[in-house]
């Protein structure tokens, strides 16, 4: 049996390629979504506060502890995502040792 | 096929250099997950009591406290778990604005008036979400 060792490499190129851009672009998607919704509540709660320390219902030492909580909680969000692009890295290493191997066992005629 | 042999150690190298890296960070844990959406619930509930007096509280307050203490210890014994440990590091954190800094706040002042409670319970509710989220991705194992 005769395997095309250049064609074998070029397919393994291909699929690791597209598997790339498809995590790159889920990975993008993801976390665009996720810091909308946190930027929208940060949003609002500012505007909400803003609000109350103008008319006094809040006070300046409420109000500054407020955004210091906003800010400890974007920096939460911030690790989650550092963590979430650390699984999809996982996930994108496994994927690629399966294209390899199932390649690779496919132009021996293994499987 | 003699070309696939001669070649074969390349191939054996680059799957063991792909696969045998191992995992960058810590796999998904039923128990760990199940305790922050756990503690959510119980950290909620007791800042919710910060309208009445600390002093009055403080059988329950130290019962969460332990709670997430142990929490935590769970969570430094797993491997590759840095980023969760410092999440659960920054929300308990006396000297952060979370969950730590609101009760040390609730401490300092006696009592919170109650749209300042409202208003942290929205965030620190948040805050344990974003665990609660990284933990729920984690890879499971096969």
């Amino acid at each position: 049996m005769k395997i095309d060792f250049a064609e074998l490499i070029k397919d393994l190129k291909d699929d690791i390629m597209a598997l790339a851009r498809k995590t790159l672009t889920e990975r993008i998607k993801e976390a665009q979504d996720d810091a909308e919704y946190i930027l929208d509540f940060a949003k609002i709660n500012l505007e909400k506060w803003t609000e109350e320390l103008a008319d006094g219902r809040l006070d300046r030492d409420d109000f500054e502890y407020h955004l210091k909580s906003q800010r400890d909680l974007l920096s939460l969000a911030a690790l989650k995502q550092a963590g979430i692009s650390k699984v999809r890295i996982d996930k994108f290493k496994e994927e690629v040792f399966i294209i390899i191997t199932s390649g690779i066992l496919k132009a021996t005629g293994i499987s | 096929m003699k070309s696939f042999v001669r070649r074969f150690p390349f191939f054996l190298v680059l799957t063991i250099l792909v696969h045998g890296c191992s995992s960058t960070i810590a796999m998904y844990d039923q128990y760990a997950y199940s305790q922050v959406t756990s503690l959510k619930v119980d950290a909620l509930e007791l800042m919710e009591k910060a309208d009445q007096d600390y002093e009055a509280n403080r059988r329950e307050i130290g019962a969460v406290d332990v709670m997430l203490q142990k929490a935590m210890e769970y969570e430094r014994h797993r491997p590759k778990n840095e980023i969760v440990n410092a999440m659960w590091a920054k929300l308990y954190d006396p000297g952060s604005n979370l969950y730590g800094g609101f009760m040390e706040r609730w401490k300092q002042k006696g009592k919170l008036e109650g749209s300042f409670i409202e208003n942290q319970k929205k965030i620190i509710g948040l805050s344990f979400d974003q665990i609660a989220e990284l933990q729920s991705k984690l890879n499971r194992r096969k």
